[in-house]
């Protein structure tokens, strides 16, 4: 689960803009809210969004003089204008990252062509696809079979990018790929203490163990924000145990937090208090954001984080962001002896942790002509996946002689590990056993995705702000916290909630996706971790879900 | 009723910058003056000379540095102005701007825990003391009050409790000019009824005289001269005060003294013995008043004539002009035709003489007998 | 040159014939005059209407439909309206709203009052130098991050305080859903609210009042509430429209500091609204808007009501 601070500190986070390609390209008509021009001859294409990132008109000679990534990034772009006769770009004042911002310039018909969709939802999937539904991207569908996405893609994406189809039809084209968070810890202090190193598969009590062993004085084990309790409570099924299908309420669902796992949610929420409160071992607070955890870390304040795969790949010169980089550099050790990332622990029952791919998409204005849309996905297939992205490396090892800066990106959206033309290739850049825990992160099976099933609603529904106020505090509150009171809480507020929204999707239609979702949901479970679908979910979907399916 | 005695009071004023410069001159320097009881004491000077501030130490809203206050003999220095009693009337009426007349009036009371009914009662007779028309004013705020009408509140509002003492800080220079002369009259008689011991600051002199016992001038934080305002006119303690006293001012011209006779624009006169005596040879300023001419002599000075001012009320006029560049007045019968040129002799005995360029009178006319 | 020409006309209609009602009634105005004054207002006529009441009506008119970005715009009726009134997480917030402003007005407005009165008892020079010390330029999100920091109930400033200088026990500050919307106010404490326009304000009441009270008998505390307060009513009066109206609006502060956090303890309503917008629910934003204009407009009134009496009267 990633919000969208996370998000957006993950894609600026080690300049994805210069070595994934994660080019945004802003394409629109001749005209605003007119698309291109339709002689076929002249497309403009309107960048918006921070004028030095992700995407730039063509950088001066002085700005690619100082900054080697722009200067791949000129090449790149220059070699297809040059095979693009007509095609011009400018950058205007809208902010593609302000989602307020981008909304109205939707909602007036004067948005920057492309900008990344994700923003249209605030980062929240449900919200995005709803906005999807909206119209307010252009329909990608057809492009991305003419533009032969499939093949493209790395087979580690192909499941996430599946899930960001919106009634059978695409909105944008695959951006970046991401093998999700994880926590990273302090593989020197293990080996000095003679702990164990977490392996793939490990569960949250010995995340406990080791965190009360990594805390030294002003050393904590962890530091936290309040998504680790989230996280914590998604591997027992917290998610997916609290909502039920039911057909017979406007909006077909409702919330269920008392009546069948209380005692699970209990217990790992007072585990994790513990924790807090009394191992003492987690540096928490209800004002920290990412960068507060990060600093801790990179600091050497906290031995362990939650946090994005990327966040390895940080940028050792961005000293007001540092990273894995600038830790090992203090410590005067190699990087891949200090820090370690480590897919999320799992549930009681053999869950699979939080750790789950996710992919930004790349959307385009709806107002786009054919031919501005077709030229400004061409663009953006250039700079990411195509030739652009290899004139991009190259320059960057011509200007650079660091294979970090070359591979800054460790689970390509398009698998692809080296280049033509540079000695050495992602795993030599950053070392065999991060390699490893990403290409393990990135192998874990996704769960079926509700969307795939079920008709995108039209309105996003009920937020999940009541469902964050407990987790939030759950992990902040200090003093007595009546954790069945706030359970019985959670779910009055969100089903008195829901009770005012209704759905957009027909009540049959509702319940056929709905079975097909939860049959696939429990083949998942049962395939790939049976303990959690004999002990929990099959018994629950049996009595619960099943009747109201009918 | 009280007698005042204030002892060789220094005041200096803390300065009102960050960076505490000293600007060196005390707001009073080294001030004494006693006040008989029930006598009102008018103080005069310009701006800056000290005479608020000297006001504001007796009353104890400031402190002095050095010296004492005493009141009938009681060293009251140091004790707070709400233990003092007494009664202030100020420039800008300083009304309690929430409170309508009446509560202005009964705020002492207020204060001083007194019961209602004692306020009601002495309210009302302080407003049977104020005279006509007064009762209409208790019932509106101070804001809807004219100038006039704000500063008889405001001196209700000290009599309402008979303070022993009673400070007037310019009560009326707010006022124009014929409620001035109203107020000043009504002020007068109020002083005289209740026999208040009364310090009236003024920087106007016809207020001082009009309203003093006794006047003092003030000068850059030090008494020049205390005295009736005969004291003053006759026999002014420094050139200052000749200048300062009698309206239109003292007309001073540089002249010399030589084997007894005064040497003035081409004229000489010879000096009257007592003159003499005082007068020593050498350059010597003559201070000649108005009044202290006489006119059309054989032997007078040229006075070319600016314009001439007539005074009817007065049976009187005056006329301005140069003598040898320099400003004179001449007082002229109201019927003195208008003329560019006057022939003006300095009466020698009603003439004042400074020290060229100096402060020190050596001689005055001293206080003339009249009857 | 109109100004000339209207200065003309001026005098010429300065003296209208004598016993007629132009005496009393101001005389009709000149076409030409009318226009200008017409074209004089419209700068500002227009700017209020594009930028001040189109926007509102607009707000209004959005939170009966649907407000979809793109696409038709269905009228919905009250369905917003009744989806804020109903939505615990709504009264949630505005209980928040409430508790925040009371704290905010009381702590941050009404105490720099009384601060303000005592400090100006102090010699001018000190006063000087506090008010030079407020003024040091401090940005609000720069003072803002600071804050978070010193808040840390691990290793903030504050807490060494607490522990250290005071002896207490470790305090959670933000981290308590009782005490979090007081440690947001504080540092509004700290900044002393519009306390300088109050010593200001104070600054220019003679020194002849209080030593006028003073010599009458009157002590600190008279003095205050008969010259200070009276003297003050019509700042705090105008200063409270603008305290109630941005205490009950609060987002950017609570936003920064703790999201809203712990358990939505610190959620004001404009940071649902800021939700909503964000899970693009712009009619449901808009409806909840409207709730707080309702609210503000209605504590504006009752503000009006109680400063419009006259204490004396």
């Amino acid at each position: 689960m990633l919000n969208r601070r996370e998000m957006l500190r993950l894609l600026a986070a080690g300049g994805a803009a210069a070595a994934s390609g994660a080019v945004i390209t802003s394409c629109t008509g001749g005209t605003p809210g007119g698309g291109g021009s339709d002689d076929g001859a002249d497309v403009v294409l309107r960048f918006g969004g921070d004028p030095t990132w992700p995407f730039d008109v063509m950088p001066s000679a002085e700005v690619q003089e100082e900054n080697p990534v722009k200067k791949a990034y000129a090449e790149a772009l220059q070699t297809w204008l040059d095979d693009n006769p007509g095609v011009t770009v400018e950058q205007v004042a809208t902010d593609i990252w302000d989602q307020q911002a981008l909304t109205t310039a939707l909602s007036g018909g004067t948005a920057p062509a492309m900008f990344p969709g994700n923003v249209l939802g605030g980062w929240n999937v449900a919200a995005t696809k709803s906005a999807f539904a909206q119209g307010l991207a252009a329909d990608t569908t057809e492009l991305l079979e003419s533009y032969d996405m499939d093949s493209k893609l790395a087979d580690y994406a192909k499941p996430i990018w599946s899930t960001w189809q919106v009634n059978g039809a695409y909105y944008g084209v695959p951006n970046y790929f991401g093998a999700g968070n994880g926590i990273y810890f302090r593989r020197d202090l293990i080996a000095e203490l003679g702990l164990q190193e977490p392996q793939p598969g490990w569960t949250w009590s010995e995340f406990r163990e080791l965190a009360r062993a990594l805390t030294d004085g002003d050393r904590k084990g962890a530091a936290f924000q309040s998504t680790a309790l989230h996280v914590r409570l998604i591997a027992d099924g917290w998610l997916e145990l609290s909502k039920l299908p039911d057909p017979e309420s406007a909006w077909n669902w409702r919330w269920d937090y008392t009546t069948t796992h209380a005692d699970t949610w209990t217990r790992a929420i007072e585990d994790f208090r513990a924790m807090v409160f009394e191992d003492e071992s987690i540096l928490s607070d209800v004002a920290f954001e990412d960068g507060d955890t990060r600093n801790a870390f990179a600091q050497g304040r906290a031995a362990m984080i939650i946090s994005n795969s990327g966040f390895f790949t940080a940028d050792p010169n961005d000293t007001s962001n540092p990273g894995p980089s600038n830790l090992a550099e203090s410590l005067g050790m190699p990087l891949e002896e200090v820090v370690g990332w480590i897919q999320h622990p799992r549930g009681e029952h053999g869950r699979f942790g939080d750790t789950q791919a996710f992919m930004t998409v790349m959307s385009f204005s709806p107002d786009l002509s054919e031919e501005a849309l077709d030229k400004a996905v061409s663009l953006h297939d250039w700079m990411i996946f195509g030739q652009g992205w290899e004139i991009e490396r190259e320059v960057l090892w011509e200007e650079t002689q660091s294979l970090q800066s070359v591979f800054n990106d460790p689970a390509p959206v398009h698998g692809r590990t080296e280049v033509e033309g540079v000695p050495g290739d992602l795993v030599e850049a950053w070392g065999e056993q991060y390699m490893q825990a990403v290409e393990d992160a990135s192998a874990l099976p996704l769960p079926p995705n509700e969307g795939n099933y079920l008709p995108v609603e039209e309105t996003a529904g009920p937020a999940l702000t009541a469902e964050e106020d407990m987790e939030s505090r759950w992990s902040f509150e200090r003093g007595n916290v009546d954790i069945a009171a706030d359970l019985a809480n959670l779910e009055q507020t969100r089903n008195t909630q829901a009770a005012d929204f209704t759905s957009s999707v027909d009540d049959d239609e509702f319940a056929e996706g709905a079975r097909a979702y939860y049959e696939a949901l429990q083949q998942f479970w049962q395939e790939h971790a049976p303990d959690y679908a004999a002990d929990v979910f099959d018994p629950w979907y049996e009595d619960h879900v099943r009747p109201a399916l009918g | 009723m009280a007698r005042i005695d204030i002892d060789h009071v220094v005041k200096h004023y803390v300065d009102d910058r960050i960076v505490q410069t000293n600007t060196g001159r005390p707001a009073l320097d080294d001030v004494s003056l006693q006040v008989a009881d029930g006598e009102t004491i008018s103080i005069v000077g310009s701006s800056g000379c000290g005479k608020s501030t000297l006001l504001k130490v007796v009353a104890g809203i400031e402190d002095p540095d050095q010296g004492r206050v005493r009141y009938d003999g009681v060293d009251v220095t140091g004790v707070r102005p709400q233990e003092r009693g007494v009664g202030m009337v100020f420039q800008d009426y300083a009304l309690y701007p929430s409170m309508k007349g009446k509560g202005n009036l009964a705020y002492y009371f207020d204060v001083h825990d007194s019961s209602k009914e004692e306020a009601e009662q002495r309210v009302r007779e302080t407003a049977e003391r104020m005279g006509v028309g007064f009762d209409l004013l208790l019932g509106q705020v101070p804001t809807t009050l004219s100038g006039g009408e704000q500063q008889r509140v405001a001196i209700a509002r000290c009599i309402v409790r008979d303070p022993p003492l009673f400070l007037m800080d310019e009560p009326i220079c707010n006022l124009d000019a014929k409620l001035r002369e109203q107020t000043r009259v009504e002020i007068r008689k109020l002083l005289r009824k209740f026999k208040i011991t009364t310090l009236y600051v003024t920087h106007d002199q016809q207020e001082a005289i009009f309203m003093g016992d006794r006047i003092v001038v003030m000068r850059d934080g030090r008494i020049e001269q205390v005295g009736t305002f005969d004291d003053l006119y006759y026999t002014p303690a420094s050139r200052f005060v000749a200048t300062f006293i009698g309206s239109p001012p003292i007309s001073v011209l540089p002249a010399a003294v030589t084997d007894g006779r005064l040497q003035l624009a081409g004229a000489s006169w010879d000096l009257p013995s007592p003159v003499r005596a005082a007068v020593p040879d050498g350059p010597v300023d003559l201070a000649i008043r108005p009044e202290g001419w006489r006119l059309d002599e054989a032997d007078g000075l040229a006075v070319s004539v600016r314009h001439i001012e007539r005074l009817p009320t007065e049976r009187a006029a005056f006329a301005y002009g140069t003598v040898a560049g320099r400003n004179v007045t001449v007082i002229l019968p109201v019927d003195h035709p208008e003329r560019d040129q006057l022939t003006a002799t300095p009466d020698l005995d009603r003439a004042y003489f400074f020290e060229p360029d100096g402060e020190r009178p050596l001689h005055t006319p001293g206080v003339l007998e009249l009857f | 040159m109109t100004l000339q020409q209207e200065a003309t006309e001026t005098a010429g209609g300065a003296e209208p014939p004598a016993g007629t009602e132009s005496q009393v009634r101001e005389p009709a105005p000149s076409r030409r005059r009318r226009l200008e004054r017409a074209l004089f207002v419209l700068p500002a006529f227009s700017f209020q209407l594009t930028w001040g009441w189109y926007p509102l009506l607009m707000a209004f008119v959005i939170s009966f439909t649907n407000a979809r970005v793109r696409g038709p715009i269905e009228f919905t009726g009250l369905e917003s309206y009744e989806r804020m009134w109903s939505d615990p997480l709504v009264a949630e917030a505005f209980r928040v709203t409430a508790i925040y402003a009371v704290l905010s007005i009381g702590l941050t407005f009404f105490i720099p009052i009384f601060v303000a009165i005592l400090l100006m008892e102090m010699p001018k020079r000190h006063i000087r130098w506090m008010m030079l010390l407020w003024f040091i330029p401090l940005s609000g999100i720069a003072s803002t991050l600071l804050f978070r920091y010193m808040f840390n109930a691990q290793y903030g400033l504050f807490q060494w305080i607490a522990t250290e200088v005071l002896g207490l026990e470790p305090q959670p500050f933000l981290n308590s859903s009782d005490q979090v919307l007081f440690w947001l106010v504080f540092p509004g404490i700290l900044f002393f609210g519009p306390g300088l326009i109050y010593m200001a304000t104070l600054q220019g009441i003679p020194a002849s009042y209080y030593e006028a009270a003073e010599i009458e008998g009157a002590g600190f505390w008279r003095k205050m509430w008969t010259i200070s307060l009276p003297r003050l009513r019509p700042v705090i009066s105008m200063l409270l429209i603008f305290a109630v109206i941005g205490s009950t609006q609060v987002f950017e502060y609570p936003m920064i500091m703790t999201g809203g956090g712990p358990g939505g303890a610190s959620r004001t309503v404009v940071m649902y609204l800021y939700e909503l917008l964000q899970n693009l629910r712009y009619a449901d934003a808009t409806a909840l808007g409207v709730f707080l204009f309702i609210g503000t407009m209605l504590l504006v009134i009752i503000q009006r009501r109680f400063f419009r009496e006259d204490p004396d009267a």
